[in-house]
């Protein structure tokens, strides 16, 4: 048996020198694979939903900045964890990472309580899971070329990031414009991606 | 810990040279350290530890697979660490699934059994019987003595005229080559 161990070692020993790429390169790799997410996730809002008619007064108006901004910087801290969750070693997945970006919709809910229409902002919730598809393919597709050491919340942070591009993709076209009803229906996508993607991790980030 | 450290993530770096030696050098230190390891927590656990060298070979082959994840920036022993652990959780799960598997039991299995013929303990004296008698005279003494009678060590030694040790010796080396013999048997 022990002999079987040695004779592996001598041909793993033979690929000294020819692994691929380092560690450097894999979190460009991550980088390159978030833009292309965002950017497809734009081009599905512009090409399913449109984007806003009233889009250049809406980009200066207070929802549209509380969501943009809420939802970038939760994928800025969603991405870090990602890159932390496929190199082994190079920090714990501390969920305080994703706090910062949580503040906007909050204190957005704070500053405009009295929604009228919650519920009907539910299909918000879809188009969101809708727009998170392509992203969350070239997460995972990334994060499948590192080594996630904990599958289930690799994924789970996968889905995190995926309903964050997603829900930043959204805010071009959405029409919700309440600050309890976007946090709850935006809230809702991105809960239940980053489940979906703590049941996929363990099946698709297993190495 | 600390030279440890130190020398591994020096022979890391060497590999990415291209430096073959130095890399199997670390796996084989590497090995050394998983063996250690791996065959105490399958004992805690109550696994087979013949279990423990594929275990070893698995991770090692993971840690190859994935060796560019290493930040040559970060420390080393954190790294080896992670990949351990996820790739012994992983075995474990294997290793589960494997003894369900095993364990699983169909409608055939039951009806086999419950409908052999209660020769079948007969048999499997006779069976007892046949591969004591392959062994030598004193084994065979010592064997009955303990495993069918149920005697003591101590009683058995006193009776034999003989120290316990050389009982215990004796049992074990029948045992041996009575699990020879089955295993030869059944291939």
């Amino acid at each position: 048996m022990m002999q079987a161990t040695d004779d592996l070692i001598h041909s793993l020993s033979g690929h000294a020198g020819d692994s691929k790429g380092d560690a450097a390169s894999l979190r460009r790799f991550l980088l390159g694979a978030l833009f292309l997410s965002f950017a497809a996730a734009t081009c599905l809002v512009w090409i399913v939903f449109g984007f806003r008619s009233d889009f250049a007064v809406m980009a200066q108006a207070q929802p549209f900045l509380f969501k943009v901004s809420g939802a970038v910087v939760l994928a800025a801290g969603a991405f870090l964890l990602v890159r932390r969750a496929i190199l082994p070693g190079s920090g714990p997945l501390n969920a305080l990472l994703l706090i910062p970006g949580t503040l906007p919709f909050l204190l957005f809910a704070v500053l405009d309580p009295a929604s009228t229409d919650t519920l009907s902002a539910f299909w918000c919730s879809l188009d969101i899971a809708l727009l998170s598809v392509p992203a969350f393919g070239l997460i995972l597709a990334a994060m499948r070329k590192g080594a996630p050491t904990s599958p289930a919340r690799s994924g789970a942070i996968a889905g995190l990031l995926a309903g964050s591009v997603a829900s930043a993709a959204h805010a071009l076209a959405c029409h919700n414009d309440h600050g309890v009803s976007v946090l709850l229906w935006y809230g809702l996508a991105i809960v239940v991606l980053s489940g979906v993607g703590a049941l996929l991790g363990p099946r698709v980030l297993r190495w | 810990m600390e030279t440890r450290e130190l020398l591994w993530a020096e022979a890391m770096r060497a590999e990415r040279q291209g430096d073959a030696a130095a890399y199997q050098r670390l796996l084989k230190d590497i090995a050394t350290l998983l063996r250690k390891l791996v065959r105490h927590r399958l004992g805690q656990l109550g696994l087979q530890t013949y279990e423990a060298e594929d275990l070893v070979q698995e991770i090692l082959i993971g840690l190859h697979e994935k060796r560019h994840t290493w930040d040559p920036d970060r420390p080393f022993m954190p790294w080896l660490f992670a990949i351990t652990r996820y790739k012994m959780i992983d075995g474990a799960r294997r290793l589960r699934r494997d003894a369900s598997r095993r364990m699983d039991l169909t409608f055939e299995d039951l009806a086999e059994i419950a409908e052999a013929p209660a020769e079948d303990f007969d048999r499997t004296m006779l069976d007892l019987e046949h591969h004591l008698s392959t062994l030598p005279g004193g084994q065979q003494t010592v064997v009955r003595a303990l495993a069918i009678e149920g005697a003591s060590v101590k009683a058995t030694a006193g009776r034999l005229n003989t120290s316990e040790g050389a009982i215990r010796v004796t049992f074990h080396r029948a045992l041996a080559k009575l699990k020879a013999a089955a295993l030869r048997e059944k291939e």
